[in-house]
């Protein structure tokens, strides 16, 4: 069973790009998604490897401070089996 | 049996008759029944008079003249055959009259109601119980209790209604199936009450009680009359469900780890359950109830953010938050909505994430960890075999040195520009780096510039596009730089890059792309370049021959390989090794004596660890014995001026022999540098002559062909 991890919004902004789709392979420290943040732009990295399992978010959306954008399913290799615990 | 019936006599009259003639008929043959019977019908009966209708217009003197056709007349005769049976009499029980025809349809007389009831109630082949039937086919629920509400009768429709069997039925009393209050008004105060309604989780009915009297008027029990309640009786059901549904809620509520909050679509709280997340509520949960969450300061603008994020997404929104006190928190609000899809609640589950949160941080750094440690342990049990077959072989100070460098740079990408004598081993230097570097996963490229022609060197380092030019391959060529992406490429004898290759390679390293022979694109590359040469750069730049831009360019890291003669200690270890791996490869024994190992350390090496591994593996091929001693050795050595000098004390000798060894090696030494022999007494500290002297005697010696200095 592979273990879960949240990308997890720092700030209060709008979702300007995600460059995920679940199912996705995502590598740690990837820029996951693009919040606008008072016309700043900031890229929200992926805090590990492994698949997207989960995008609760949509272009052009609202999001605030600590909310869950998506989760990844922890995995080692890719095509593999994820990580197991 | 059927011709046996009893029947009155029907008598008859016709439309035209007389009233008077009808009430002659009834008061003569006490008759209440007078049947009309219908001229234009060929005399059949169609009608009949009652004698209660006509009773009060006795009085009247002309009705007596008035004809049938005006008296009050019925037509709702039923014909029965003579030949029926008894299931037949069900059917026509209720009827008020009753006409009985022969089997030849002719009239044979009538009964009335009582006549029926008598006949069922008389009829001996009857097995049906046939007040039961009664009951049973009326679509209510009958009862009939005595005075102290034991249950003497009833009808299947009430046990349904009552869901009850009728051993049930018959073991209760009224007044608890029903309803004891309204059960003893009925038979204590002989009052009927109606319409009255008994809802419970059983049953909802509409009741009728009604007293039963004997014939002094005395209350013997009562009769109840159920009807269905089909609307209440679902609402009951509904009622009971829902409150099923709440205890097992409020059991499940209590029951998990969560918190829970309902809230109603503006964002006030209304219900609470669940296990209280210690230290992240700072005021007592109960005293929120009935606010707005939305206008919270106690607890920040979490809460209020949640709302409206539900509020305005229409759906699952999660959120962490970090309390004061250091919980982690995850809530997750879930809008609920009504049929017409408008948001009527929001719960919010609240879970102390804290220990997750902690425990999948601890992993993700555990597993970096070990990550790293594999990694390194990798990495050791690479260079073990590196040393084993890469076979950068030392112990010298300055090599150590070198390495100690290497591996401070290995983990930059910077350029490495190696230099060193021909036979160094600059290449093992360059894989070295390569291996210890983050690079080691991706390739490693050598090109020897000195070996490729130059007019093909552009082409094999940059590839080409398909149909460059003639004899190319038709699917072009990568080319080296682009072999070597995100690895290593390796330039060996840099130095021999002609001129205007210099520039394109100047121009890679510059904008780290390249453009290949014949293509027009430019190609992006990153490769590490570690280059080497065994010639001066500087002075080739000085000299005109080496770009100096590209030499600043390759020369960031530069690492000097020191000549194999200035460190002598390193040769016996390498010379073991190549031993061994030539003896391995040619299926020998062979071993190097101490003698044998003295004589490869005090070599001067011009050709460098090159040139070692060369003697070795020819020793190794032509020895006859296993033994190769120094003398075997000898022939194959460069007699260089310097062969002596090396020479060092590692045996007992004769003291006078070693002195006499020693001064002809430094006397020939002196010679050779300073070629006077005043100078040479001079650097040497002596006399003229006696350098003078001792020289002649040297030389003399060399010619005799013996050997000076130390014996080998």
């Amino acid at each position: 069973m592979g273990l879960k991890y949240d990308v997890i919004s720092p700030f209060e902004g709008t979702i300007e790009r995600t460059w995920f789709q679940s199912g996705d392979w995502v590598e740690e420290g990837e820029v996951f998604c693009t919040l606008t943040v008072t016309g700043k732009r900031i890229d929200i990295l992926s805090p590990v490897t492994g698949y997207v399992n989960e995008i609760e978010i949509e272009q052009g959306e609202l999001v605030i401070v600590g909310m869950i954008l998506a989760s990844i399913m922890m995995s080692d290799v890719e095509g593999g089996n994820p990580t197991s615990i | 049996m059927a011709s046996k019936w009893f029947v009155r006599n029907a008598h008859t009259v016709s439309f035209e008759s007389s009233a008077n003639d009808v009430w002659d008929i009834m008061s003569r043959f006490n008759e209440r029944y007078v049947f009309v019977t219908d001229s234009e019908e060929m005399g059949k009966i169609v009608a009949y008079i009652r004698d209660t209708d006509i009773m009060p217009s006795l009085n009247d003197p002309a009705w007596k003249n008035h004809a049938v056709r005006q008296l009050p007349y019925h037509t709702n005769i039923t014909f029965f055959q003579r030949e029926a049976d008894v299931l037949d009499f069900f059917k026509v029980f209720g009827e008020e009259v009753v006409v009985i025809l022969n089997r030849e349809g002719q009239l044979e007389g009538y009964l009335n109601r009582e006549d029926i009831l008598y006949y069922l109630l008389t009829n001996q082949s009857a097995h049906t119980d046939w007040i039961r039937s009664l009951l049973n086919s009326i679509p209510m629920g009958i009862i009939i209790a005595d005075i102290h509400g034991r249950i003497e009768n009833f009808s299947s429709e009430a046990l349904r209604m009552m869901r009850v069997t009728a051993d049930e039925l018959r073991s209760q009393r009224v007044g608890e199936l029903l309803d004891q209050n309204v059960f003893l008004k009925v038979v204590e105060n002989g009052e009927a009450v109606l319409n009255h309604i008994i809802v419970n989780d059983r049953m909802g009915v509409l009741a009728d009680f009604g007293p039963i009297r004997n014939r002094h008027g005395n209350v013997t029990g009562a009769i109840i009359v159920l009807q269905d309640l089909p609307f209440i009786e679902k609402m009951a059901m509904e009622m009971e469900y829902v409150k099923n549904l709440n205890t097992d809620l409020q059991g499940i509520l209590s029951s998990i780890y969560d918190e829970i909050l309902v809230l109603d679509a503006k964002g006030v709280l209304l219900r609470y359950s669940g296990n209280l997340i210690k230290d992240f509520w700072e005021i007592n949960k109960e005293q929120l109830i009935g606010l707005n969450l939305m206008e919270l300061e106690h607890e920040g603008t979490f809460f209020s953010a949640i709302v409206k994020m539900v509020i305005e997404r229409k759906r699952k929104v999660s959120v962490t938050q970090e309390s004061r006190s250091g919980k982690n928190v995850l809530a997750v609000g879930n809008p609920i909505f009504d049929e017409k899809g408008k948001l009527e609640r929001i719960v919010i589950a609240l879970r102390d994430v804290t220990e997750t949160v902690m425990l999948k941080e601890e992993l993700l750094q555990a597993k970096k960890m070990s990550e790293k440690y594999k990694k390194e342990l990798e990495h050791l049990r690479d260079q073990k075999q590196y040393a084993k077959n890469r076979q950068l072989i030392y112990a010298s100070e300055q090599i150590e040195q070198v390495m100690k460098y290497i591996q401070k740079i290995a983990n930059t990408s910077s350029t490495v520009l190696l230099t060193g004598e021909s036979g160094v081993g600059k290449e093992v230097f360059a894989r070295t780096i390569y291996e210890l570097g983050p690079r080691c996963s991706k390739p490693f490229v050598k090109v020897n510039c000195g070996a490729i022609p130059e007019t093909l060197l552009e082409s094999e380092l940059f590839g080409y596009e398909k149909g460059a030019f003639t004899g190319a391959n038709a699917s072009g060529k990568p080319g080296y730089f682009r072999m070597a992406h995100k690895g290593v490429l390796f330039l060996d004898e840099v130095g021999e890059m002609p001129l205007n290759l210099q520039v394109k390679l100047l121009r890679v390293l510059q904008e780290r792309e390249i453009i290949p022979v014949g293509g027009s694109e430019v190609v992006e590359v990153d490769v590490q370049i570690i280059a080497a040469t065994n010639k001066n750069l500087e002075k080739m730049v000085e000299e005109g021959t080496f770009r100096e831009d590209l030499y600043y360019r390759l020369n960031v890291i530069p690492v000097v390989i020191p000549p194999l003669r200035d460190r002598p200690e390193d040769i016996p270890l390498i010379s073991l090794h190549f031993l061994q791996l030539f003896n391995e490869k040619y299926d020998r024994t062979t071993q190097l004596s101490q003698d044998a190992l003295d004589l490869l350390e005090s070599y001067p090496w011009p050709g460098n660890v090159r040139e070692l591994q060369n003697i070795v593996e020819r020793l190794v091929v032509t020895a006859d014995e296993d033994l190769i001693e120094a003398h075997h050795i000898t022939p194959l050595l460069k007699k260089g001026k310097k062969q002596y000098v090396k020479q060092r004390m590692n045996k007992i000798m004769p003291l006078k022999e070693a002195t006499r060894a020693m001064e002809e090696q430094l006397i020939k030494l002196a010679m050779d540098e300073f070629k006077t022999t005043s100078l040479a007494a001079k650097m040497l500290g002596v006399s003229q002559s006696t350098i003078s002297r001792k020289y002649q005697e040297i030389q003399e010696k060399i010619r005799r062909g013996e050997q000076i200095g130390f014996k080998v």
